[in-house]
């Protein structure tokens, strides 16, 4: 009786690694998809905020939601504590648009993929990437380095561009038959959707949505300031907050963070331990998180912003509130109207 | 394709009085906090345990439920009470 092949693979639950991991199991190798967590999920903040186009429909984890229905165990990675400073902080190839390493993510990932491949007693390892698709990490040159550099080598198998690659280990001993493998590739995910058809995957996210905060010029932006006055020590709570809200240096070690709508102001309000608050009491206002020691200008200009963008933002002067450690106290202040004003301080 | 399971096995008057083996409390987590908690709890399960975990993202209502079915482990269903999901596991 032959062996039974197994294999792992990367599964993020968009297309291309849902039809690599369904194109797996069709070649008879049994499957456990690996999901890693870095922290920094395009998916956690719509999480948090709800949906809002249908509030009774939760967002739903794709890769889980694409194990269930290949019927592939999903295992999900938590790396959030590693990622940061092995990764994001001092990446050998480089970022992308924004903060994005994503060279040194994929290696990150298949080498933790790789050992666990050895431990487990798995025979391979596959990916659902695609020559061409990704500017920066899938050309021809960055997927060797990558297959390289995780110590995968040609135990690493992309079956929907395998033709045009290198035969692999898994097709070289008939694990995977390589005729009935793909020659897919460029940035068009026609051919991806007509697989997917074929192979009756109908439920899918949007095909070319990234996954990841950090191409985000924005998101890079507020994470590049926030390490530049913070240093590395940054906790998971740091990069959640990042993620929301409208962001504003004061000075050098002071920030203001506005939340911008109901649904953020709820969720800042698990953030306030440790930070200050500002609000507004007569008028619809937001959450105003203060970070860091403010001076008595400081915190004159976290109030005026914060009247700014309530309802009393046409008023001439507003009352607002505030609380720093222990202390409390109300200023009123004359709302911010210039928008040069507020864009110098916008992060 | 599969069918994902909508239903978890129990109706809750069972569920109501299921002796639970493990109980997580991932209450002000996020997926996939949640998730990662159900799963480090039941490896360490044995057969028929039940897990119950306590959750208050909207998402663990489907997510949960679709771990279950990759993984082969028995979703038995949710109560919700107020903001807070109760989500009754069994490992396989």
């Amino acid at each position: 009786m032959s062996e039974q092949i197994r294999a792992l693979g990367l599964l993020s639950g968009g297309l291309d690694s849902t039809l690599a991991a369904r194109v797996m199991q069709e070649h008879g190798v049994e499957v456990l998809g690996l999901h890693f967590s870095t922290g920094f999920c395009l998916a956690d903040r719509h999480r948090i905020l709800g949906n809002r186009s249908n509030p009774d429909k939760p967002y739903r984890n794709e890769a889980l939601r694409a194990g269930a229905d290949l019927s592939v165990p999903i295992e999900i990675v938590d790396i959030k504590d590693e990622y940061l400073p092995r990764v994001v902080l001092n990446p050998k190839y480089g970022y992308g648009s924004g903060m994005n390493p994503c060279i040194d993510c994929r290696i990150f990932m298949l080498q933790k993929t790789k050992e666990m491949m050895e431990e487990r007693g798995y025979h391979f390892v596959f990916t659902g990437e695609v020559l061409g698709q990704r500017p920066m990490s899938q050309r021809r040159p960055p997927l060797d380095d990558v297959a390289k550099e995780s110590g995968l080598g040609r135990l690493l198998l992309r079956p929907l561009s395998a033709k045009l690659l290198p035969e692999s280990i898994p097709e070289e001993r008939g694990w995977v038959d390589r005729e009935a493998l793909f020659d897919i590739h460029g940035r068009s995910r026609k051919r991806q959707m007509e697989l997917a058809d074929e192979l009756g995957i109908i439920d899918y996210p949007q095909p070319a949505g990234g996954c990841c905060f950090l191409p985000d010029e924005n998101y890079a932006r507020k994470l590049q300031d926030f390490l530049a006055h913070n240093g590395n020590d940054v906790s998971p709570d740091d990069m959640m907050l990042l993620k929301i809200g409208r962001h504003f240096r004061l000075s050098g070690n002071v920030k203001l963070v506005v939340g911008r709508d109901e649904a953020e102001n709820t969720y800042m309000n698990r953030f306030v331990d440790g930070r200050g608050e500002v609000w507004v009491d007569d008028f619809p206002s937001p959450l105003a998180l203060v970070e860091g020691a403010p001076s008595a200008g400081d915190l004159e200009t976290a109030c005026r912003i914060t009247a700014r963008y309530s309802d009393g933002k046409l008023h001439p002067t507003v009352p607002v509130r505030w609380r720093i450690g222990e202390d409390e106290g109300q200023l009123t202040v004359v709302p911010v109207q210039d928008d040069i004003e507020l864009e110098e301080m916008r992060i | 394709m599969l069918r994902r399971q909508a239903c978890g096995l129990l109706e809750p008057e069972a569920l109501e009085r299921l002796q639970p083996h493990e109980e997580v409390d991932a209450c002000g987590t996020f997926c996939p906090e949640p998730v990662i908690r159900t799963q480090e709890a039941m490896a360490d399960m044995q057969p028929g345990q039940v897990l119950l975990l306590l959750a208050d993202d909207a998402g663990t209502e489907v997510d949960i439920p679709a771990w279950c079915m990759s993984t082969r482990n028995d979703f038995l269903g949710i109560l919700k009470e107020e903001t807070i999901y109760r989500i009754f596991v069994r490992r396989a």
